[in-house]
């Protein structure tokens, strides 16, 4: 009895942990940072940086040193795309903990932390901080390999690399000792030979603590595997050439490439200028290291095999984010067709595909399709046909396609309604730029259309056609050459190609058949006509108003992000010490309230947070992320990714205004110029022509944009150079009229 | 003057141009010292009808007070008051002396100067500014200023020596000793009774910027640069550079005076050092 409550136990146990993570996955949107954040994220930098400095005992370390690390390292911490106390974290922690168990006083003085990144990577810093990236944490096969990754960058902080790296670029940079008398090329190179020996160390060193683990011996080489093939998506299976295929949208098969490109990479590829040793020498010295050691007693599990699948599909999860926000769609289709093989019905992958397909569209429409389709030449692998697909889609084709996918969500997900604002603008899309006029649609099932093109093209007889073409007068000489030479390139194909094939024509008859697509097409084409009257309309009369005034924003609340400040030195240096004081000072000057404005600001920014400000460090990250997102797709005026992850925050803060604002100050001396010239000539004015050449002049440059998260759409610009001291009253000066330019009516 | 009062009330309501001001503060009262950049050079003749020049820093300030507003994120205008206790140029004065041989033959001589009454020089202004910063009133700006004046007085006090020594042979440009214990007479007193009256109509170009160093105060850096000074005086009038003398001789004589009075004013409106201090309200 005892054991079968016992074995029921577990048995649920494991059911609700399975459930749990399957939880986890039916109702992910992006990974956040939970728990209290920790205090290295809350110490200034330069408080940091002096700190460090004093205690440093090595006196080849400069000012320099601790000023660039400390700095970059905290932008880094401070942008929101760090996870703690969550659960990739938190098992990175546990797993290093397992490895450092017999030296818990190093385990201590490390620090293990998440980035969001897409990048296979991982880092250490000279302060014992620790990153992995979800890219990374998405390719890994098992827990062992992450066990051996940590450890290697374990060693490099024990074995004080990025300390002595610095010191050893510097000595070769200047040409000190051994390194005197090289030329350029040969001071890289010795570069590049100090950073391949620091890594082989690391690999040895790594390898000495791993090796104190119960980890699987076997798991080191293929985490070289790993990197090796890191440049490739996670899985490498064939693509499904009815992925989207629906009742009505069948895509011909010769949409797709016969053959792919095949995965290139070879173990020994030629590093002579890479910072890191090739695959095969790293393997050889593991070889020489671990002798004869073998997997026996060992694991490739000691945490969870579960939670490390959690972790990793948590990862895959969260790079479809990271492909959307920087309109990595192809990557993100492909990556999203591998989970659903396990997830299916999964909303996240549901409404990231529509998403990814929406992109693409846009930037169909918008000529811009370069800039997010992948170079096939480069692409390897099975992610080659899908690649190759959207590259030979036409503007009309890749529209149907996320037409139906969008539209087919919006019924599946009828309550959504952000699914239903992109049913409504890819429609939109769809009317007016895809140049497929409403009746051209066709309303007969798909098949019967494959049906009858098929036996078109067998039916075809191009002796028959090529008489018909010789027989007409009225065509000319040229006409008939390029008509023969058409119809000779589809005898030898022997099929029409995927632009030709029109099968997108007859993917929306469903919606043909009752007459509702024609309706709503042919009324976004009226209300487009009227628009564009009124547009033109109101320029006309414009032209002649005299006082015709521009109409303002009338914003009353806005959420202002992280104000940025940065101050340069005469020798065009920044000074990360004065820039962080005078960036804590920018950020009480947004917040006053002045009595002649009627505009409330709110911040959120990365040097006023507590440790309980977890929310507002999430924010943080998915603000920047969202606005990098808008920057990119600059002129064409699309739903952002990130759209409904927005809306917590506009409901927090009870705005959809943000504001990205900052300043940059730097001074220089004038160059001599005809002013000055002039200047010299004239009596009266040649002291201050000296003067103005002589003395340090002071810069400012500022910017400001802000951004409705309604519509994901950049409402206000402004961006200035001005020769001006930017003391604390010309700043508040400057932000005053900001904050009045986005109030007035 | 009526010009201007009419201006300024069809200028200052233009508010439908929004703007924001300093802080939210659209108008500032600005108050200036204005000191020419010239050098002042005293040129004269002496008893044996030598002459001589002399160049010297020329500190004769006025003040001036202006009343701003901001009509938009770069312009601004103001109208304003300025007052200049005037220096004039005059370094000598014309007599007619009687030779002591021969009582019916008088000669013009000229009588060296060494101190001279100040006249009140009264204008007032307009001006318009453009700031290039997009933040009117602060910043680096340009504009212009448009000056109407009046300088009158109905005497012109004067003290003078009546001969010098020179230190060697008398040369254009050599200095000479005044008040020299041998020969030289002690200083005599005169005054020159008459309606003195120069009108003057100016032009200037402004370039300098303001520098806010409080929420309520800023400070102005700026040079004036004279564009067109037209001067009205003896029922005519002259323009500098074109028909206007550079006379600095006084005389017995208010049309010749007025001629003085002109070419100082004119010098007093010529390349400025302004320095100022803008109370923003």
């Amino acid at each position: 009895m005892k054991l079968i409550s016992i074995i029921l136990s577990l048995l649920f146990l494991s059911t609700t942990t399975t459930y749990g993570q399957v939880d986890k996955l039916n109702n992910f949107t992006y990974l956040k940072a939970k728990g209290t954040i920790p205090a290295e994220f809350l110490t200034l930098s330069s408080d940091k940086y002096k700190e460090d400095f004093e205690a440093n005992k090595n006196k080849d370390l400069d000012k320099d040193f601790f000023l660039s690390t400390r700095f970059f390292i905290d932008e880094l911490l401070l942008s929101g795309n760090v996870l703690f106390n969550d659960e990739l974290s938190t098992y990175v922690n546990k797993v290093a903990k397992n490895i450092l168990k017999r030296e818990k006083g190093l385990y201590k003085q490390l620090q293990f932390y998440v980035l969001k990144n897409n990048s296979v990577n991982a880092f250490s810093t000279d302060q014992g901080i620790i990153f992995v990236t979800t890219g990374l944490l998405a390719q890994l096969e098992n827990e062992a390999q992450l066990a051996f990754i940590l450890a290697h960058e374990v060693a490099h902080f024990t074995e004080h690399h990025v300390r002595d790296g610095y010191v050893e670029s510097k000595n070769i940079k200047k040409g000190k000792g051994k390194y005197n008398r090289l030329s350029y090329e040969e001071k890289v190179g010795e570069l590049s030979i100090y950073s391949k020996d620091n890594e082989h160390d690391a690999d040895t060193k790594g390898i000495e603590i791993f090796l104190k683990s119960q980890y699987d011996v076997e798991t080191i080489f293929t985490s070289f595997e790993v990197l090796l093939y890191a440049y490739l998506p996670f899985q490498d299976t064939k693509f499904d050439t009815s992925f989207f295929n629906t009742e009505n949208l069948i895509i011909p098969g010769n949409a797709f490439p016969d053959s792919i490109n095949h995965i290139s990479r070879e173990e020994d590829y030629d590093d002579h200028l890479s910072t890191h040793p090739n695959v095969q020498k790293r393997m050889d010295k593991a070889f020489d290291v671990i002798g004869d050691r073998d997997s026996k007693g060992t694991k490739k599990y000691i945490i969870s095999e579960t939670t490390f699948k959690l972790v990793r599909n948590l990862a895959r999860f969260e790079s479809i984010n990271q492909n959307l926000a920087n309109r990595q769609y192809v990557d993100a289709i492909y990556s999203i067709f591998l989970l659903q093989k396990k997830f299916e019905n999964n909303k996240f992958l549901d409404f990231s595909l529509a998403k990814a397909l929406y992109g693409l569209a846009k930037y169909k429409n918008n000529f811009r399709f370069n800039e997010v389709i992948l170079k096939l030449k480069k692409t390897e692998g099975e992610q080659y046909s899908l690649a190759y697909f959207f590259k030979h889609l036409s503007k009309a084709q890749i529209n149907v396609i996320a037409y139906r996918v969008i539209y087919d969500m919006s019924i599946k997900y009828s309550t959504d309604k952000l699914l239903k604002k992109y049913e409504k603008d890819m429609l939109k899309e769809l009317t007016l730029k895809s140049n497929i006029k409403p009746n051209q649609f066709i309303a007969i099932d798909s098949k019967t259309y494959s049906d009858s093109l098929s036996s078109l093209i067998k039916s075809f007889d191009i002796q028959d056609s090529i008489a018909k073409i010789d027989a007409n007068d009225n065509l000319s000489k040229y006409k008939k050459i390029k008509l023969k030479k058409s119809l000779y390139k589809l005898q030898n194909k022997g099929s029409i190609s995927v632009e030709e094939t029109e099968f997108h024509l007859s993917a929306l008859a469903d919606l043909v058949i009752n007459g509702k697509l024609e309706k709503k097409m042919n009324l976004i084409l009226a209300e487009n006509d009227l628009q564009l009257s009124n547009t033109a309309k109101n320029e006309r009369e414009n032209l002649y108003k005299k006082n015709h005034k521009e109409k303002g924003l009338n914003i009353q609340k806005v959420v202002v992000v992280d104000p940025y400040m940065a101050d340069y030195n005469l020798s065009n240096k920044k000074d990360n010490v004065k820039s962080e004081k005078k960036k804590i000072e920018l950020n009480q000057m947004y917040l006053q309230k002045h009595s002649k404005l009627n505009i409330e600001t709110a911040i959120v920014d990365s040097k006023s947070l507590t440790k309980n400000d977890v929310a507002k460090y999430n924010e943080l990250g998915l603000l920047y992320q969202w606005i990098s997102e808008i920057l990119e797709h600059d002129e064409i005026e699309m739903i952002s990714s990130l759209n409904q992850d927005m809306q917590p925050i506009k409901d927090k803060y009870n705005t959809s205004k943000f504001l990205f604002s900052g300043f940059v100050r730097y001074k220089n001396r004038k160059e001599f110029s005809s002013n000055h010239l002039i200047g010299l000539f004239l009596v009266y004015t040649a002291p201050i022509a000296i003067v103005d050449l002589l003395i340090v002049h002071h810069y400012f440059d500022t910017f400001a944009f802000a951004i409705d998260s309604d519509n994901d759409k950049v409402i206000y610009t402004q961006s200035e150079n001005v020769n001006l001291r930017a003391n604390k009253h010309v700043l508040d000066a400057y932000i005053y009229n900001l904050l009045y330019n986005l109030n007035k009516k | 003057m009526k010009f201007l009062v009419i201006l300024t009330l069809v200028l200052f309501p233009l508010n439908s141009i929004s703007q924001s001001g300093y802080l939210g503060s659209k108008t500032n009262i600005q108050l200036n010292i204005t000191n020419p950049l010239t050098p002042l050079q005293y040129k004269g003749k002496l008893v044996d009808d030598t002459h001589y020049k002399e160049t010297n820093l020329n500190l004769n300030a006025s003040f001036v007070l202006t009343v701003n507003r901001v009509l938009s994120d770069e312009y601004q205008v103001g109208i304003g008051y300025r007052y200049a206790p005037m220096q004039l140029f005059s370094t000598s004065i014309e007599v007619e002396v009687q030779d002591p041989n021969n009582p019916n033959i008088f000669t013009t001589k000229e009588l060296t100067i060494t101190n001279l009454t100040r006249i009140n020089h009264h204008s007032f202004m307009f001006n318009l500014r453009k700031f290039s910063n997009g933040i009117s009133p602060i910043g680096k700006g340009w504009g212009l200023d448009l000056e109407y004046g009046k300088t009158s007085t109905d005497k012109i006090e004067i003290d003078y020596v009546s001969s010098v020594t020179l230190l060697s042979e008398g040369t254009f440009n050599d200095r000479f000793i005044i008040n020299s214990p041998a020969t030289a007479t002690p200083e005599s007193k005169t005054t020159i009774n008459g309606i003195h009256q120069v009108n003057s109509f100016v032009i200037k170009g402004y370039l300098g910027r303001t520098i806010p160093v409080s929420k309520k105060v800023g400070i102005d850096l700026s040079l004036s640069i004279p564009i067109l000074r037209i001067l009205s005086y003896n029922n005519d009038y002259g323009i500098a550079y074109f028909n206007s003398p550079e006379v600095t001789t006084l005389s017995n004589s208010t049309y010749k005076n007025n001629k003085a009075i002109a070419y100082a004013i004119r010098k007093y409106n010529g390349f400025s050092l302004n320095i100022g201090v803008k109370y923003f309200l």
